[in-house]
Parts: structure tokens; C-alpha cells; sequence
């Protein structure tokens, strides 16, 4: 079964021993397994008040490999975030920009999120939601990241009704009171878990709407492929899951 | 079990299971359907419904028998000789009615050794929970270990537990961590076999609330060696289990 991978990283994480340190040489996200194609975001976006030397070294690094889309990030916490935006546009191979409001501070009802929201829809861009990188039960004793919550996905959902993001990290009992309020939105498999995940997910959530996302390399992404692909649903829902949703959602070929 | 209260739900899970390779199976019971402190009738009501399981998949189902320690020690030894003595269960099952460091753990364990069956402790890291009276945290489940070397400890999730968990298990001869608990976080389980050796990991699922062939991949896509990963899947278990 072939997967097209939306939440995958690269770059330096500071707090397990993970595999793919290095953006310059990159071992991880890996296109082994049943992957085909993978959406990459770098770690050093995080905890740099400005993400563009992750960014930069992201396009640089995946420049010559086709199968890793850069998903570069945006922080619209900082002045500059507009010429950021401008500098990443020129990429012909952009097909979206990430945020994570709960690691550079700000709220999605912020001003500058709306001006964002503005100049992607212009552009025609695709809008991913990072509401949770790590299990925060987890996080290392030095820091304190809460996940974004459905309250405040749910307001800025309803803000922009025709915007359909994919938002993903959410757990399954967060997003079935989510979708219960506004189903506007696609979600990743991420942070979803229960027996048989994908059966119970669609319960809330039209199938259409969930995309694979493995969080490679913080999670073992054999795992997560595997949820998918051993799922009990139909094997024309396991297809759109793992790539077919993807596609269409991104504009891939 | 969650959704599996009815018998065609339980052999569908069965099914499911066996299908991925799962011979079988510890079932813990439901132990917060009645929150963390369970009465007597409770406790036993939960008890059954694990017999239940038992008794309809014989050859799948294990029983571990769910205690609240805090019920006393002639509470404890009475249900422990019903469901080990009587319904033939093979392990105790312990939430968060305590902290593994309280006085009542003490009956709890010296039945364990009597009956010469594991206890499995729920344990999370309490580093950012902060609910330690009633949770264990890994030093507290590593501390019971210590205080009891003649009884087998399971120290379940070890996703839970983290790095400063694993680290704190090292050295502990009666001591075993189980794989269940959470998302499956990369690197947890090959730091586990590097610091505990591979025959101290026991796969777990924590089904229902987490997705099966996830709890499994999470252990088949480690970077470990087919023996270390066999280990944990089946012969560490079925050891400690006695059920070889």
C-alpha cells in the first residue's frame, strides 16, 4: 500500500535519541516501509524565535529528493513573518506552510494569523495546524508545551469556514468533540489511538477527511503505518487514508 | 475491556488479535469503571467480568486479578485466594488506589510471593502529572520491587515511565517493564533493551484504549535484533507467566 506521509520531521531533537539529527544528511524521515512520498517539517523551526534557518536548510537539504515535500513554518509571532512568507512562496515545490502556535507563543484568533490566513488563501496554499508535537505527560522537565485546544480550534474554525485545514496531533476524544462543533477541518492519524483506530475515527469523522501523518521520527513509523494498513475498514478507505486523501488535500501528483 | 462486554465482541477481538499473532492474552479487567478506589463489591464485580473472559476464551485469556490495597489485608488475601486460588487467574493487577510506597502494599506482595504470581503496577512518570498519593511513579514501583525481592514486579507503560524510568529499573532482578501505555514513541523501547537487557521488556497493548497493530509495530519497527524483539514479543512473557 502506497503512503504519502503529511507530518514528517528532520533536523535536531534535543530530548530522546532519535534517529535523523542532521537536515544536511538526513537519514530519517526514511522512504522505506510502504512510504512514498513525505510532507517534512524541521525541528530547528521550534525553538528558534525565527524559523527561516530551518526553513532554508530544509529546501536545501530535500532540494534534489522528490519524494520529501518541504512543509516549511511559519511564526507569525515575529515582525518578519511576512517576508518569510514571501521568501518561501518563491519555492515552486511549496504546497503549504505549518504552524505551531503552542511552540513560538501566540493564539490562532491572534491578528497576525489573520493577515496569514488572508495571503495563503491568495496564494492558494494549504494550512497545517501543528495542536501537538509530543504526548505533553511526556515532555522533558524543562519545558512546559501545552496542546492547542479544541476550544480554540473550534472558534478559529469557526472564523474561517471555507479554509478546511489539516490539523493535526489531536487525540481521538479531541477531535470527536471537534467534529461534533465543526467538522470543517482534516486531521492526521498522528495522535489518534483506540482498538482499531481508524474504524472508531470514522465514526466522527468522514473518512475523506483523515490523512496519515507518522510523526516520524519522534514516532516509530512502522507503528503508525501499520495502524492504517491493518485497520478493519474497507480497503478502499485504508487507500484514501494512507495516500488518495493526501493527494487531492495537497494537490499532489 | 471497553466496548468488549459481550461475548460476540470479545471472540471479534480474538479473532482480530490472533490474526496479528497474538496467542495470548492478560486481561486486567476494567479497573476504573467504578474510579480508583474500588469497594469490596466492586472490586469482585470487576473480577468476574475478567473470569467472564476467561471463561469464554479459554486458551486466549490470562487473569490477572485487580486489587485496591487500601481495602485491608483481609480483603486482599480474600479476593486474591477467589480469583487465584479459585478461578485460577495468574497475576495481581494494581491501579492507583495507592502509591506503591504505602504500608498496605505489604500483604499485597507476600500474597504475590505465596501464590508465586507476578504483580503488574500501573506506573507513569509523575514528573509532569503531579498526582503522586495515588500514582506510582517509576522510583516508587522500582522502590516496591526493592522492598520485595521475592516477587516478580511488572512496571507497566513504558512510554509512561520515559528515560528516567528506564533508568531507574536498571540493576532490579524482579523487575520487568511492559511496552503499553501511550503513542508509539520512537527510542523508548530500544533504550529500555540497552539498559535493562532485552529480557526485562514485556510487550503490552493497553488494549482497548490503544490500537493493536500499533502496540506491535511500535516493538517490530525498533531497532533491536529478531531475537530481542521475539523476546519481548513472546518467550520474556511466557517465562514469567509460566506458561511454557
Amino acid at each position: 500500500m502506497k503512503f504519502i506521509d503529511t507530518n514528517a520531521w528532520c533536523g535536531s531533537w534535543p530530548f530522546a535519541p532519535i534517529q535523523g539529527k542532521s537536515v544536511v544528511h538526513p537519514t530519517l524521515p526514511r522512504v522505506g516501509y510502504e512510504i512514498h512520498e513525505s510532507l517534512v517539517s524541521c525541528f530547528d523551526t521550534l525553538f528558534q524565535i525565527d524559523p527561516m534557518p530551518g526553513n532554508r536548510s530544509l529546501f536545501d537539504a530535500f532540494r534534489l529528493l522528490k519524494a520529501f515535500i518541504p512543509l516549511p513554518v511559519i511564526n507569525p509571532a515575529t515582525p518578519a513573518w511576512e517576508d518569510h512568507l514571501d521568501e518561501l512562496i518563491e519555492h515552486p515545490s511549496i504546497v503549504g506552510i505549518r504552524l505551531l502556535p503552542s511552540y513560538h507563543g501566540y493564539r490562532l484568533n491572534s491578528f497576525h494569523v489573520r493577515r496569514l490566513v488572508e495571503r495563503l488563501t491568495e496564494h492558494s496554499l494549504r494550512l497545517v495546524i501543528t495542536a501537538r508535537l509530543v504526548d505533553e505527560r511526556h515532555e522533558h522537565p524543562a519545558v512546559s508545551i501545552k496542546p492547542v485546544q479544541v476550544t480554540e480550534l473550534e472558534k478559529f474554525l469557526n472564523d474561517y469556514p471555507r479554509l478546511d485545514p489539516l490539523i493535526q496531533g489531536l487525540g481521538v476524544h479531541e477531535l470527536k468533540t471537534l467534529s461534533a462543533v465543526n467538522g470543517r477541518f482534516r486531521t492526521d492519524t498522528s495522535f489518534a489511538e483506540w482498538e482499531d483506530t481508524m474504524k472508531v475515527l470514522k465514526r466522527d469523522l468522514p473518512t475523506s477527511r483523515i490523512l496519515f501523518g507518522s510523526l516520524s521520527p519522534l514516532q516509530v513509523q512502522q507503528a503508525q503505518i501499520d495502524k492504517v494498513r491493518l485497520s478493519s475498514i474497507s480497503e478502499a478507505q485504508r487507500i484514501a487514508i494512507a495516500c488518495g486523501n493526501a493527494q487531492t488535500y495537497f494537490g499532489l501528483q | 475491556m471497553g466496548d468488549g462486554r459481550t461475548k460476540a465482541e470479545v471472540k471479534r477481538l480474538v479473532r482480530r488479535a490472533q490474526q496479528f499473532g497474538i496467542e495470548r492474552m492478560v486481561a486486567l479487567g476494567d479497573v476504573l469503571m467504578y474510579g480508583p478506589s474500588p469497594n469490596r463489591k466492586q472490586l469482585r464485580a470487576i473480577n468476574d467480568e475478567t473470569a467472564q473472559l476467561m471463561a469464554w476464551a479459554p486458551d486466549f485469556f490470562i487473569g490477572f486479578c485487580y486489587l485496591n490495597p487500601t481495602l485491608g489485608e483481609r480483603a486482599v488475601r480474600s479476593e486474591v485466594d477467589r480469583c487465584v486460588g479459585g478461578l485460577g487467574f495468574r497475576g495481581l493487577k494494581l491501579e492507583i488506589a495507592n502509591n506503591a510506597r504505602a504500608a498496605c502494599m505489604k500483604p499485597v506482595m507476600q500474597t504475590a510471593e505465596n501464590f508465586d504470581i507476578p504483580v503488574l503496577q500501573h506506573t507513569w512518570s509523575q514528573t509532569k502529572l503531579r498526582l503522586r498519593s495515588l500514582h506510582s511513579d517509576p522510583d516508587d514501583t522500582c522502590r516496591l520491587a526493592k522492598r520485595f525481592p521475592n516477587t516478580r514486579v511488572i512496571m507497566a507503560h513504558l512510554t509512561g515511565c520515559g528515560f528516567r524510568g528506564v533508568l531507574a529499573a536498571r540493576g532490579i532482578d524482579n523487575l520487568w517493564v511492559d511496552t503499553s501505555g501511550a503513542t508509539p514513541e520512537a527510542g523508548i523501547v530500544d533504550h529500555a533493551v540497552s539498559n535493562l537487557g532485552p529480557q526485562r521488556v514485556l510487550y503490552g497493548s493497553d488494549l482497548p484504549i490503544r490500537d493493536l497493530p500499533a502496540a506491535i509495530g511500535q516493538i517490530a519497527g525498533a531497532d533491536l535484533s529478531a531475537n530481542d524483539k521475539e523476546a519481548i514479543f513472546y518467550h520474556n512473557s511466557a517465562k514469567l507467566l509460566k506458561i511454557v
